[in-house]
């Protein structure tokens, strides 16, 4: 029986430019802190060693700090065997990268660099796929069927890549995946989708343990697998490990609605807020007193937030009469709203000049109101 | 309202009396009057009337007293809708105002309630209702006087309007709230960019292009650096593959041990080509002593078979040298025997041309003789012309006559005539005839003349006649008739010595003279070319020739050989001569050649004989040459049989020696591949150390890591600029909707007073256009010509004529809304030009229609054109009341 961690992209270094400047810096801690956060779980679960498939590092040339504080958190409990590879981001083109982990490396951090068995237990068999470049352009698991090691052990593939056109990073090298039958595996620890998921119940992303994006819209995870012995169906659990919860929610408006209350119910609770970052998508229709009210709510609960985005590409002004009465009833400003209103309506583009101008005028006269 | 009358007493200067303008009309009323006349001083009564409650003594109250003192009082009339009302003021003590209507003599008011009464007639200000009533010297402005009475005339300016239009100005312009968003907008708008777009420094949106700027020139040089870094890491790695498969242990071995190998199989072909370079060397000297031998054989071989030939040819030689001999000889006698023949036909030739000469000889006298017997007949015929020309000459030369000379006499002849004819006229007589009662004598030389005296004119001669004068009479020439004889003398004298010299009595004779002078010499010029047809080259010449031939016929005499005969002759001793020459010449030819052959023979003979000594003696006696071959023939064939021998162990060590060259060939690429080996991994090992330089400086700060984080802040950036473009868009879109908006209800909302004011300024000015203060709700500017001027900027005469008609065009609207006002003018358009001043009457009367206008002015010419209904003071003493 053998019980270890799967886990994958970290990539350390990553430095989050489009944020601001204190946040990147959270962010970027983070993901160093997750090498902790799973170096605690395997003792917790008493695991025999940790697979990490590809990408530790965001980049082939992290600075020098960042693979000397990695390596040092990987080796802070010498019993915990850590496997690696590298992946698309860090692949062994990035050999001085390598050749500095190979300075660095503590006794307990295994680098798999070639397309060689590793005994990492007795009769257990790590076989390694370390991504050679970028995009090497083949499924760099296929020698996995022709390793040449005793029948009877566990064997266990760790690679990076896709099985399918996720789309991630434009991936095209596709990973068969069939790959654990064709090849005999008991298991085959992949990396490069972010999110978790089982292609089948031998073959699994782990997920990142700390989210980077909003796409997959969860928590940071690792796997806890568990075999009998070789041949025996894996048995797979999910832990978290993840700090910063990137949340991407919907908000579909109608013209009218209370767009305060809609928005306060999609909102997680006030103690969680400070490690979220929340990208929510408006779509539907607004009016204009309604859109004020919206922004002046998202003002209010931003700061909350580690990060809050508002997305209205999707939400449309809806046209009232009556809601010019707001900017006046009669006269010059009026007659401006109404040719301004006109505009906007003609408009294709629900954020054109015209509705902007619009909005600016209804702001404008409301405050002076 | 309309006035209709005003009354004042003991006002200004008229203490302790007063003066009254009754009937004042509609339309334009006139109060044309000289200074001091007390127009001032009615205009400011009329203004406290309607203006200064009757309570209070302000300055302008004050000025109205008298010096005297005492009370001022006005009456002023006026017609409202409600009908005719009298308004009564007394100032200081006694003071009081009261209403009173007119037709019933009503009181309607008094104290503070005539004070309301009044008030509510006006309406605003000091000036009336807006600012209409009252225009004052000079007033180039309207809407003066204090920020009270501004506000209070704009009210009412506003109220008109509003009246006109149903519309307040707030409501339609969006008032002070659309000014505050506009401010609002601006500043929004100020605070991206400037006035013409460009971004404003130091605004966020500068500061995010900036930003951009800068984030993007680090991307780019950190791009630059990645891809440099990424371009240095595979060239280390295709470096290191390279080094590795260099120095591969493998490799490196088989390198060495083909160099081995290689010098093995040079050292082992060195060796081998020095034996066979040592048996080429023996093969050669072999082959060299066999062609010595076989050369020697050969040569004593040839030399046997030469003297052989030799001896042979000795044997024929002789006997062609016999015959040639004998040849030559034969040739000798033939030769000689042709010379002989020769000189016989010689000999025949010459007697023969001998012969030929003497015939010639004899044929040419006979031909002399002839000639001779013409001859002496032409000499004689010559002589005798001779002899006739000479006698001729000497005939033409005894005539002394010739052209020149007749030519000459007849011209001194002629001047003579013309002498004569000239002497003729100077001979003029003048003579004297006196009348029968003349007393008077004319005085010639001293002495009077008598009646019928003549007096000959020779020279200029003068005449003097009593009582008259002087009478000059002079002939034609210059010349005297003393001179004029004188002359004919002398030519007469040159006429005689030329006759004399030919010897002629007169011209006549001379001429005829002449005349037979002309004909001998025609006779002596005919013989003598007689003469010259006869003995062209002279006389001398006839004789000489004559001699000459005398000589050639004595000649012919001793010879009479026929001269056919010797040409024949001549002509077989020639044809004879020839063919021995011919003769000769061919036995002299075989004869040369004959001696040459025996010659030929004699030399050869010679030779070969001498040849064949030379031969024999240097081979020796035949034993000898015998024993010599012997000797030659078995050396050859002893070295022939060391050569093979040198020749076979040649060909065996060739066939076993290696090719040097390929073999060192092979040696030195080997030595080259170890050490081009070597020097690749030596510049391998340096470059890759360089790469690890470069690799490590560019690698080690993460730089991949910090290009992504500009990526990021770029994008972030550019989103950012993204919003302020558009939120810039947006403002300015608003602020055009508000201007457009708002510039439209003004346009809206002033239209009636446009409406009013447009035709009265087309009276002033051809084109031109206003446009007003949404403030103050008065003009703004003016626009001329394409040009929009401030109004404050323009001349004081235009000012002042836009302030009144702005004020008749207010005024007419009052009118219209039912409260019409009166227009009183007090020394206005001072500043006005004559045309203008025209223009502006125009503008009053256009207006006057409905309209009640007082104009006071102290410009009596001037204001006779404006027409209208005159205005006079006359005295006024108020009732008692």
């Amino acid at each position: 029986m053998v019980r270890f961690i799967h886990t994958g992209d970290l990539h350390l270094g990553k430095r989050f430019g489009q944020f601001s400047e204190g946040l990147r810096g959270r962010l970027t801690e983070a993901r160093h802190q997750s090498l902790v956060a799973i170096s605690n779980l395997a003792r917790t679960h008493e695991v025999d060693f940790i697979l990490v498939a590809g990408d530790v590092f965001d980049t082939g040339t992290p600075s020098p700090s960042v693979i000397r504080q990695a390596m040092q958190a990987m080796g802070a409990h010498s019993e915990t065997k850590w496997v690696i590879i590298p992946g698309n981001h860090d692949s062994l083109s990035a050999d001085e990268l390598w050749k500095q982990v190979a300075n660095d490396q503590p006794k307990n951090v295994l680098l798999a660099l070639e397309n060689k068995p590793i005994e990492i237990a007795p009769a257990t068999y790590v076989l390694p796929a370390p991504c050679l470049n970028r995009r090497p352009g083949r499924d760099l698991t296929e020698w996995m069927s022709d390793a040449d090691i005793e029948l009877e052990g566990i064997r266990i593939g760790l690679a990076h890549g896709a099985v399918q056109s996720f789309g991630e990073d434009g991936a095209s090298e596709i990973i068969a995946p069939d790959r654990a039958q064709q090849s005999g595996l008991d298991y085959l620890a992949l990396g490069d989708w972010h999110g978790q998921i089982s292609i089948n119940e031998r073959t699994w992303y782990s997920g990142t343990p700390e989210p980077d994006r909003f796409k997959h819209s969860e928590p940071g995870k690792v796997l806890l697998v568990e075999i009998e012995g070789s041949g025996a169906t894996p048995d797979v659990q999910s832990l978290e490990t993840g700090s910063f919860n990137w949340q991407k929610k919907t908000m579909d408006i109608l013209a009218g609605e209370d767009v305060s209350n809609q928005l306060e119910k999609i909102l997680p609770e006030i103690s969680l807020r400070r490690k979220t970052l929340l990208q929510i998508a408006a779509a539907g229709r607004i009016r204009i007193p309604d859109r004020l009210l919206l922004n002046e709510a998202v003002g209010k609960i931003a700061p909350d937030f580690a990060l809050f985005e508002m997305k209205s590409e999707a939400l449309a002004n809806a046209y009232e009469i009556s809601d010019l009465d707001t900017i006046d009833q009669v006269g010059a400003l009026r007659q401006a709203a109404e040719g301004l209103m006109r505009e906007a309506e003609a408009d294709p583009d629900p954020h054109g000049v015209s509705a902007s101008a619009l909005s600016l005028l209804y702001t404008f006269t409301a405050e002076e109101a | 309202m309309k006035l209709r009358a005003l009354r004042l007493w003991n006002v200004r200067k008229f203490a302790g009396r007063g003066i009254a303008i009754e009937n004042i009309g509609d339309g334009v009323n006139v109060l044309s009057a000289e200074n001091e006349f007390g127009k001032s001083t009615s205009f400011d009564a009329l203004h406290a009337a309607f203006f200064q409650p009757f309570s209070g003594t302000p300055k302008s109250i004050q000025l109205l007293r008298p010096y005297s003192g005492g009370s001022p009082q006005i009456e002023v009339d006026v017609e409202t809708d409600q009908g005719r009302f009298r308004i009564s003021k007394t100032y200081y003590n006694g003071k009081n105002a009261v209403i009173t209507e007119i037709a019933t003599n009503r009181i309607v008011a008094q104290a503070d309630a005539a004070e309301a009464w009044i008030s509510n007639l006006i309406r605003g200000g000091s000036t009336g209702p807006a600012g209409l009533l009252w225009v004052q010297q000079g007033a180039t402005e309207i809407g003066g006087g204090s920020n009270k009475e501004k506000d209070e005339e704009r009210r009412v300016r506003e109220d008109v309007l509003t009246s006109v239009t149903g519309d307040e100005v707030e409501f339609l312009t969006g008032g002070r709230r659309m000014l505050r968003v506009l401010d609002r907008t601006n500043a929004k708008l100020e605070e991206l960019v400037t006035s013409t777009g460009k971004p404003k420094t130091g605004g966020p949106y500068a500061e995010a292009l900036a930003e951009l700027e800068g984030l993007q020139q680090e991307k780019t040089e950190f791009a630059s650096r990645i891809s440099e870094l990424r371009s240095a890491l595979d060239t280390r790695r295709t470096k290191l593959r390279r080094l590795k498969d260099l120095n591969d242990p493998d490799a490196v071995q088989l390198r060495l041990q083909q160099k081995q190998d290689a010098l093995v199989q040079l050292d082992s072909a060195k060796e081998q080509s020095g034996k066979l370079a040592t048996a080429e060397a023996q093969e050669k000297l072999a082959d060299e002593k066999y062609q010595t031998a076989k050369s020697h054989l050969e040569s004593h071989q040839l030399k046997l078979e030469q003297l052989a030939k030799l001896i042979e040819q000795i044997t024929g030689g002789e006997v062609e040298y016999k015959n040639a001999e004998l040849k030559r000889d034969e040739a000798l006698g033939a030769n000689e025997a042709g010379q002989k023949a020769l000189q016989a036909s010689e000999k025949q030739l010459i007697k023969a041309r001998e012969l030929l000469e003497t015939a010639k000889r004899g044929k040419e006298a006979e031909r002399a003789a002839v000639q001779l017997t013409e001859l002496k007949s032409q000499l004689k015929k010559a002589e005798e012309l001779r002899g006739e020309v000479e006698k001729l000459a000497a005939e033409c030369g005894a005539f002394l006559v010739d052209d020149n000379s007749v030519d000459q006499l007849q011209a001194f002849e002629r001047r003579i005539e013309t002498l004569n004819v000239m002497i003729l006229a100077k001979s003029v007589i003048v003579q004297i005839d006196y009348a029968g009662s003349s007393k008077t004598q004319i005085i010639h030389d001293g002495s009077a003349l008598t009646d019928g005296q003549t007096v000959k004119i020779t020279s200029e001669t003068r005449f003097d006649i009593p009582d008259i004068g002087q009478l000059k009479v002079s002939s034609g020439s210059d010349a005297s008739a003393e001179e004029l004889e004188a002359e004919v003398q002398n030519v007469k004298e040159q006429l005689r010595n030329g006759l004399a010299h030919i010897k002629c009595a007169s011209v006549s004779a001379a001429k005829e003279q002449l005349v037979a002078a002309e004909a001998k010499t025609s006779s002596l010029m005919l013989k003598r070319s007689e003469l010259e047809t006869r003995a062209p080259e002279g006389i001398d010449a006839l004789r000489q020739r004559l001699v000459q031939l005398e000589a050639l016929c004595k000649v012919t005499e001793s010879s009479k050989i026929n001269l056919e005969d010797a040409e024949l002759e001549l002509a077989a001793a020639i044809e004879s001569h020839r063919s021995s020459q011919s003769e000769r010449e061919i036995a002299r030819s075989a004869y040369h050649d004959a001696k040459d052959e025996f010659l030929r023979q004699d030399i050869m003979i010679g030779s070969v004989r001498k040849e064949r000594q030379e031969l024999e003696s240097a081979l020796g006696s035949e034993v000898e040459r015998s024993e010599k071959l012997k000797s030659l023939q078995s050396t050859f064939a002893k070295e022939q049989e060391i050569l093979a021998v040198a020749q076979q162990a040649t060909v065996q060590l060739k066939a076993l020696t290696p090719d040097l060259i390929s073999v060192t060939a092979a040696y030195e690429r080997a030595t080259s591949a170890v050490d081009r080996a070597q020097k690749e991994t030596d510049v391998l090992n340096k470059e890759v150390a360089e790469l690890d330089g470069r690799i490590s400086v560019s690698s080690g700060h993460g730089i991949e890591d910090v290009f992504e984080e500009i990526k990021g802040r770029c994008s972030s950036v550019e989103n950012r600029v993204e919003r302020f473009k558009h939120e810039i868009s947006a403002l300015t879109r608003l602020k055009q909707a508000l201007e457009e908006a708002r510039s439209s209800a003004k346009e809206r909302y002033f239209e009636p007073v446009m409406a009013e004011l447009k035709p009265l300024l087309t009276l002033l000015l051809d084109e031109a256009s206003i446009t007003f203060d949404e403030a103050t709700l008065l003009p703004k500017t003016l626009g001329r010509e394409g040009l929009d001027e401030n109004i404050t900027f323009l001349s004081g005469g235009m000012r002042e004529q836009l302030a009144i008609l702005t004020r008749l065009a207010f005024a007419r609207l009052l009118a219209k809304s039912g409260n019409p006002v009166p227009v009183i003018l007090d020394d206005a358009l001072v500043y006005s030009d004559d045309d203008r001043i025209e223009r502006m009457f125009d503008a009053l009367h256009r207006q006057a229609s409905d309209l009640q206008i007082l104009v006071f002015s102290c410009r009596q010419r001037a204001f006779e054109r404006l027409g209208g209904n005159g205005l006079h003071m006359t005295e006024w003493k108020p009732s008692a009341s």
